[in-house]
């Protein structure tokens, strides 16, 4: 039987209607404890009933589940992974495994944010940025690429997993910055990472 | 304590039914029988307040790093709002983006506040670096809790929409350090709020970067009286005959939550380049705080991750 299906409702209904019949036929041979406990039973019938009845139209609840709290989803906050490379110095040349496919003019930059040794618990979102000199953006790991006509959104699919496997980043809060036809690339067409969070939690 | 009194109340008159109901002329047990049903429904009354926070009663107050602050902004209507300012507010000197969060109809800015625990969830996300320092505007929607504005400027009534996108931008710039330009201005809601959030960022792309709906609508759940319900007021007849602005949208609900799914990806799917929406489901859990409460953080991370950063203040 569903939440805001109709049987419940006549059940609920049923049910208040029977307790009242039951209330008012037996009210004069029973004592005034068990008559204040009839009234209460068709009261409490009775907020029952229009609470199922408002709950079938409003759909605030529309199911036991939900009705529960469960939702389906479990939010899980993991602790940030150490990155291999977390001991490099503010900036450096990152050479992954992963270098020769994104078929770069040179391995990237990376800046690390001012704070970025002495915060271990946090993750950092990412600017990867594609502008000569790269903009300074605090706060986030920068990663400078230098793209040849062979570099394509599609070569960078892997760019995202090696990071967060040397460093501390997000998963989701990634940013592309530049003018060149690379990063004006439609969103669904760059690697996962920097396509929109669809998953909770981010 | 006002849910102790009403339950009292009910045990009371059952009490009395029972006991001098045979005693009672007609008159007395029709006055009974009336005062039995009032105290019946003010006790419901008392528990749907207390869900949907109607008429608000005690503020919040974190005494953490960050503030929550009550102030009164004036205006095309004058209603009390809540500030969150970041910890970070306090010693730095720096220029912030804002969100502006609105509430569900029936609600107030303390379902916010309290059933969703917003103060705590946005101190989390800012102290874990997923989310920039920030200021959240909690306004009030409406002059009279009953009265639905969803947020418009309502022909001969309350004029929610100038009050929103004027008069609490204004008041905010003019009491905090926030950031003046629209790259740093977003906005949210749940439900009815959700609705606000979208249909205003579609309607001052001039003013909002983005918005995330918690289980939003595409129409408003009211007639505003010179027919924009349809039109100008709703957002999916906006997204499919008016262009498309430069903004982006993040459209969150729950599977089993049947007409904001059905809006929400009516909406997703009516999206066009240069406007960037982003959805997110959650399973099942309907229509209510449960749902909100899981949306919320992920909603603040993304709007953060699209609004300007705080501004260097030199």
């Amino acid at each position: 039987m569903t939440l805001v299906g109709v049987p419940l409702i006549a059940l609920a209904a049923a049910l208040t209607v029977l307790a009242a019949v039951i209330t008012v036929r037996g009210w004069g041979r029973r004592g005034w404890l068990r008559r204040t406990a009839s009234v209460l039973l068709v009261e409490a019938l009775l907020v029952v009933t229009a609470g199922l009845i408002v709950n079938r139209w409003e759909r605030f609840y529309p199911s036991w589940d939900a009705l529960r709290g469960d939702t389906g989803t479990i939010a899980v906050a993991e602790p940030p992974t150490p990155g291999l490379l977390d001991e490099e110095g503010r900036d450096f040349v990152w050479r992954p495994p992963g270098l020769s496919a994104w078929h770069l003019a040179e391995p990237p930059t990376i800046v690390l944010p001012d704070d970025y040794h002495d915060r271990p618990d946090v993750t950092f979102p990412v600017v990867v940025d594609f502008n000569e000199p790269p903009k300074a953006t605090p706060d986030a790991v920068i990663v400078a690429l230098k793209p040849t006509a062979r570099t394509t959104a599609e070569a960078l699919r892997t760019l995202p997993a090696e990071l967060r496997r040397d460093l501390r980043v997000t998963t989701t809060d990634w940013a592309v910055e530049g003018n060149g036809p690379l990063p004006r690339r439609p969103v669904d067409a760059l690697p996962p990472a920097l396509a929109p969070p669809l998953r909770l939690p981010s | 304590m006002s849910t102790v009194l009403s339950l009292a109340a009910v045990l009371l008159t059952a009490v009395l039914l029972a006991t001098v109901w045979n005693r009672s002329r007609p008159v007395a047990r029709t006055g009974l029988a009336v005062l039995s049903l009032i105290s019946v429904a003010a006790a419901a009354g008392v528990q749907v307040n207390r869900l949907t926070e109607i008429f608000p009663s005690v503020v919040k107050d974190d005494p953490g790093g960050s503030q929550l602050r009550m102030v009164t902004v004036p205006g095309a209507l004058t209603l009390p709002m809540y500030v969150y300012l970041p910890a970070a507010y306090n010693t730095g000197s720096d220029r912030y983006p804002v969100i502006t969060a609105f509430h569900g109809f029936p609600g107030t800015p303390e379902f916010w506040l309290r059933d969703l625990d917003v103060q705590s969830v946005l101190d989390r996300e800012i102290a874990a670096g997923r989310m920039a320092p920030t200021v959240v505007l909690f306004p009030s929607q409406t002059p009279d809790p009953l009265r639905d504005t969803e947020c418009t400027d309502m022909r001969d009534g309350p004029q929610a929409e100038t009050y929103l996108t004027v008069d609490v931008p204004a008041y905010a710039k003019a009491h905090f350090r926030v950031r003046p330009d629209a790259a740093g201005w977003g906005l949210t809601g749940y439900s009815a709020g959700a609705f606000c959030a979208i249909n205003l960022l579609l309607r001052h792309p001039d003013k909002y970067a983005a918005a995330a709906s918690l289980s939003g609508y595409a129409a408003p759940g009211i007639d505003i009286d010179d027919g924009s319900q349809n039109t100008t007021n709703n957002p999916l007849w906006r997204l499919r005959n008016l262009p498309q602005p430069p903004v982006a949208l993040w459209l969150g609900w729950a599977g089993d939550d049947l007409e904001s799914a059905h809006e929400s990806q009516e909406l997703a799917a009516s999206a066009r380049t240069p406007l960037e929406v982003t959805t997110a489901v959650v399973k099942r859990g309907g229509h209510n705080s449960t749902v909100w409460r899981l949306m919320e953080a992920p909603a603040f991370d993304w709007l953060s991750a699209r609004l300007a950063r705080p501004l260097t203040v030199a």
